[in-house]
């Protein structure tokens, strides 16, 4: 699916929630689970990149005797 | 002495026993041992009728080796749950030395959760400590050996702690009995032991840095017990302790944070744990009797599944060798009943309507709401975006798909990675575990009837379902328009174990600033005379010894085998002499 389609059917899920919550009555304002779901990913993922880009982030050799091989090790047993 | 034939039925005593049986039987019988053993714990726990108490007289103490209560209970009966599904993962793959650790670890979680006393719980601790550390060891790699001596530094400086604590309240309340502590030294000493274990940032470092490093089967144990017991610890010493309310949180957002920068799949769930341990913090925080049903509710699902969760990601490993996200991907098709099995457990994890989490979880934010922490839900809520985000979207996506899409349907012909096959008993623990998460998640009276006070609540409401499915929704869509920037990357993120994986090194090389590195210039330096010249040879010739030694081998400390031996027969000679002191 491409991102137009996505954003299509983002918008389209939003208007079916919205009028499901307007006949339950059980949300704290209708859309309140599209706002928590989709705003919440959005926070989630920008300021843990964020955080990462400017903090956190190392090569992966940075602890230099913790770089796993990258070989298809054998982890059978006996 | 003891005379209680009820002690007989303690659970922990058919774990513990089977630990040194299976070190000697033949291979085939422990396979056996392996699953009997824990079953009969969970007989065990069923036959002793709620309100049970021995105890047994030791010095100047009455000892209460074993109390069961009703928040005792349910932790007892899901730690031996997860011991025949860990058991049985295990079949295959495990030594002879790491079957011993898992029992001996298994069977000291359940003698922490019984233990009505201090001494008693202290004594289960620590060999829960070590035992877990050497399921650590048990991968055999310098990395695992490494990883597996932080994690036991850790460990050891929170046994300590609380037994500084333990003291402590002794010397100033003269109880040793294990129930709700006061504010004060001691209870704060204890307190802080509880938060290392229950890995509790920033005191929880040693979490993901060790539980990836261990055996496939050796992850799905630890993942079960250690910081479940510390829940456990925190509900009985420290229910209603507001601090924990604000830890629960910061622990729940922090998890989530780093799980969306990780590469490793067993890392990135070792996050998870932190993040989902942290609503049973908060829980406990509360403290209301529908908090604390809450933390125990979400303590059982949460070991079902995140065990599940971590037998997929083994069985990945297993079959490819492989761990990182970012050399692994288009191996669905050549996995799919793993991929299943583990999509299950993410529908557990991330409160899928129907499946475990769903009744569990929302018992913790119901707490939260009842108590009108209006915030606290909100936060809570979006913890649990994170956790759907990562558990059931990221981490399946870079895993089983990633570029390469579903990968080639049969065979291996063609594409980088080998895909070996997956033992019938590893599937098998995973269905169990499935069907364990699918049965809770259609029945929650199954659980809700083992919590520790009566439970008035109904999972199942239009609204709250509708509720959950929106976000849920709305985090897949919010999902695949970001997926660009979720791709994991080859990195990894430094957390607070870089105070002590590279901050003395930092500060060794600050101090040897201007000093040259080059080597002193050669002259044959007279040797001392006798004695002291044979000393210094001897101190050489030792020294050159543990240089050498196999770099793959364990690490030192685990190498002075004589001395080890002394101080065990030492320590069980005084433990004898002390049972039969008049």
């Amino acid at each position: 699916m491409n991102t137009r389609n996505l954003w299509l059917t983002t918008a389209a899920a939003l208007a079916v929630f919205v009028a499901l919550d307007l006949v339950v009555r059980y949300a704290r304002f209708p859309g309140y689970g599209a706002l928590i779901g989709f705003g919440g990913c959005v926070v989630i993922v920008v300021v843990s990149k964020w955080i990462g880009k400017v903090l956190l982030e190392r090569s992966e050799g940075y602890y230099e005797h913790d770089v796993a091989p990258d070989v298809q090790e054998d982890l059978r047993g006996e | 002495m003891v005379s209680d034939l009820t002690l007989l039925l303690h659970p922990a005593l058919p774990l513990l026993l089977a630990a040194v049986a299976v070190r000697f039987v033949p291979r085939v019988v422990g396979h056996v041992l392996m699953v009997a053993a824990p079953l009969a714990a969970l007989a065990a726990v069923f036959a002793l009728d709620l309100g049970t108490s021995v105890e047994v007289g030791w010095f100047d103490w009455q000892l209460e080796v074993l109390r069961v209560d009703g928040l005792a209970r349910p932790f007892g009966i899901i730690f031996a749950i997860a011991g025949v599904i860990a058991g049985t993962y295990g079949i295959r793959t495990m030594g002879r030395n790491e079957r011993a650790s898992a029992l001996a670890y298994a069977g000291a979680a359940l003698g922490v959760v019984f233990a009505g006393d201090l001494i008693t719980f202290f004594v289960f601790w620590e060999v829960k400590a070590v035992a877990s550390t050497l399921l650590v060891l048990a991968r055999r790699t310098p990395l695992s050996g490494r990883a597996g001596m932080r994690y036991l530094y850790m460990h050891v400086l929170g046994g300590k702690l609380l037994l500084a604590g333990i003291v402590w309240h002794y010397t100033a309340t003269g109880s040793m009995a294990f129930t709700g502590f006061e504010v004060s030294t001691g209870g704060v000493l204890i307190l802080l032991a509880c938060l290392i274990s229950a890995a509790v940032p920033p005191l929880h470092a040693w979490l993901p840095d060790a539980y990836p490093e261990a055996t496939v089967a050796g992850t799905v144990f630890l993942s079960a017990y250690t910081t479940k017991a510390a829940v456990y610890a925190l509900a009985r010493g420290f229910a209603g302790w507001e601090v924990l309310v604000y830890l629960g949180i910061a622990m729940a957002l922090y998890g989530v944070v780093y799980a969306v920068l990780e590469n490793d799949i067993r890392r990135l769930l070792g996050y998870h744990i932190i993040s989902q341990v942290g609503y049973m913090v908060a829980g406990v925080g509360i403290g209301t009797q529908l908090a604390i049903n809450g933390a125990t509710a979400h303590a059982f699902a949460h070991i079902l599944y995140k065990g599940l969760l971590l037998m997929g990601a083994g069985a990945v490993i297993y079959a490819t060798g492989r761990s990182k996200m970012s050399a692994l991907g288009g191996i669905a098709n050549r996995m799919r009943t793993v991929l299943v099995l583990y999509l299950i457990g993410a529908a557990s994890i991330s409160s899928v309507p129907f499946f475990s989490g769903f009744v569990a979880k929302e018992l913790v934010v119901e707490g939260a709401y009842v108590d009108e922490r209006i915030w606290l839900v909100i936060l809570l809520q979006i913890a649990s975006v994170g956790t759907f985000l990562h558990t059931g979207l990221k981490l399946p996506y870079g895993a089983w798909f990633g570029h390469d899409g579903l990968g080639p349907r049969t065979n291996d012909e063609g594409h980088r990675i080998h895909v070996g096959a997956v033992p019938r008993t590893m599937i098998v623990a995973m269905g169990l575990s499935a069907a364990l998460n699918f049965g809770i998640g259609i029945a929650p009276n199954l659980l809700y009837d083992l919590l520790p006070y009566p439970v008035d609540y109904s999972a199942y409401s239009v609204g709250k379902v509708l509720e959950k499915t929106q976000i849920l929704v709305f985090t897949a869509l919010a999902f695949f328009l970001l997926l660009d920037q979720l791709h994991a990357k080859a990195m990894v993120t430094v957390d607070t174990d870089w105070l002590y994986r590279r901050l003395p090194r930092t500060v060794a090389t600050l101090a040897r600033r201007g000093r040259t590195d080059r080597d002193p210039v050669e002259s044959p330096a007279a040797p001392d005379p006798a004695p002291r010249g044979r000393l210094v040879a001897a101190r050489t010739a030792v020294l050159a010894r543990v240089a050498s030694r196999d770099p793959d081998g364990p690490p030192p400390v685990a190498a002075t085998w004589t001395l080890g031996s002394v101080l065990l027969g030492a320590a069980v000679v005084i433990l004898l002499v002390s049972l039969v002191w008049p």
